[in-house]
């Protein structure tokens, strides 16, 4: 699969979002108000699971996200919803004088955006009850895609608690069937249906 | 002793005491803190916080060194749990104060165990010598409404933090959804990692 690079602002965040993901944020920080103004104007930004405890910037993929919706929060900061599009490969990074990031990125397919053949029932009945269960994620997921495992498998991955490094191994391509494997061995065989 | 402490520590803010505390800054800094790990806004928080901890510390402690222990038990505590604080439940100031009774609580606490008679009654509670010490520490809240709102705060925030920037489950909130014990969640998040582990080999260290 080939894409031409691009240049995206970055936005640090210890938060794990697979394609298909939303999640909401709080922008009040100067630099990344403009980075949503950016953001808006363009082509999104990209949410860089940075290593907090790291100086060396390890992790060399991010989460492409375009906002989806916005709103002010009772105290007055803006609040975004994001949904990631696409996952990409960090080639660099730099900073603006602003103190922004911007990296040049490219564009890599991931098992979360493809359809795998076999249903997992029991994984998507379950997300279903955690999703109608939780005001925020029925707020944040009007549209679901409970019948296809991918998306069943990625939003499992990204509620779980379990350390971000973890999950971070299944951003690799062909990861589908240990990341399936993964949240089953947690989740599944619990009902007793 | 004075005069030589706030010389010692930092030049910066010996008039602090008189000056308007900018609260909203506070908090800015400590969500930059919490949200992108901002290392200049910490640096302004320390020199906010730093000669103020170590002034009051050193009132509770018999020596220099370990009022400075406290100043950076607390400031590393504020590094690591700024994701906590929420400005809707009070003041930055008196959340940072809160994490600094703490550590002051945990160090004297050690202390006790070596040492018993080194203690009495008139040290805390902190809340009130700090308010009566320095008019800076004034705050929104009456002491009493302090104590209860920091009691209530972390699990509080932490729904709050983890609903806005994680949008991760809690191992109890798993619990309670797939109806198991948090003991039986806890053994089944350890095996599949070590399954994982297992299935992914040394390549993902």
């Amino acid at each position: 699969m080939n894409y031409a690079p691009l240049t995206l602002p970055i936005f640090p965040l210890p938060v794990f979002l697979l394609v298909g993901g939303i999640t909401r944020l709080r922008i009040f920080e100067p630099r990344y108000l403009k980075m949503i103004k950016i953001a808006t104007q363009g082509e999104g930004f990209v949410i860089w699971l940075n290593p907090q405890t790291s100086e060396k910037p390890l992790i060399k993929w991010g989460s492409w996200v375009e906002v989806v919706n916005f709103d002010q929060g009772k105290d007055g900061v803006l609040e975004i919803d994001v949904k990631c599009k696409a996952l990409v490969k960090i080639q660099s990074i730099e900073k603006d004088l602003d103190d922004l990031h911007f990296g040049t990125v490219c564009e890599t397919f991931h098992w979360s955006q493809g359809i795998d053949g076999n249903s997992i029932v029991e994984l998507s009945d379950s997300l279903e009850e955690v999703f109608v269960n939780n005001n925020m994620f029925n707020e944040l997921y009007p549209d679901r895609y409970s019948q296809n495992p991918n998306w069943v498998v990625a939003r499992w991955l990204e509620i779980l608690p379990v350390n971000l490094a973890v999950k971070s191994a299944f951003v690799d391509v062909h990861s589908y069937d240990e990341a399936k494997h993964f949240v089953q061995s947690i989740i599944g065989q619990n009902k007793n249906r | 002793m004075q005069t030589n402490l706030l010389s010692k520590v930092t030049n910066a803010k010996s008039s602090s005491m008189s000056d308007k505390i900018d609260h909203p800054q506070l908090c800015q800094w400590l969500n930059a803190v919490a949200t992108s790990r901002d290392k200049k806004a910490f640096t302004q928080l320390f020199h906010f916080f730093a000669p103020k901890i170590q002034r009051i510390a050193r009132n509770k402690f018999p020596n220099e060194a370990q009022a400075s222990e406290v100043v950076q038990e607390t400031m590393s505590n504020v590094w690591r749990k700024a994701h906590l604080f929420n400005q809707n439940k009070g003041a930055a100031t008196t959340w940072v104060y809160t994490v600094m009774r703490n550590v002051t609580f945990d160090m004297l606490r050690k202390i006790k165990g070596n040492k018993e008679d080194n203690l009495s009654d008139d040290i805390w509670p902190i809340a009130e010598s700090m308010t009566s010490e320095d008019e800076s520490f004034d705050d929104h809240l009456e002491n009493k409404q302090l104590l209860t709102v920091i009691e209530k705060l972390p699990e509080v925030q932490q729904q709050v933090v983890k609903g806005f920037y994680f949008m991760e489950m809690s191992q109890e909130q798993l619990a309670v959804h797939l109806n198991l014990p948090l003991g039986t969640i806890k053994s089944r998040l350890r095996l599949a990692l070590a399954k994982l582990k297992m299935q992914l080999g040394e390549e993902h260290d």
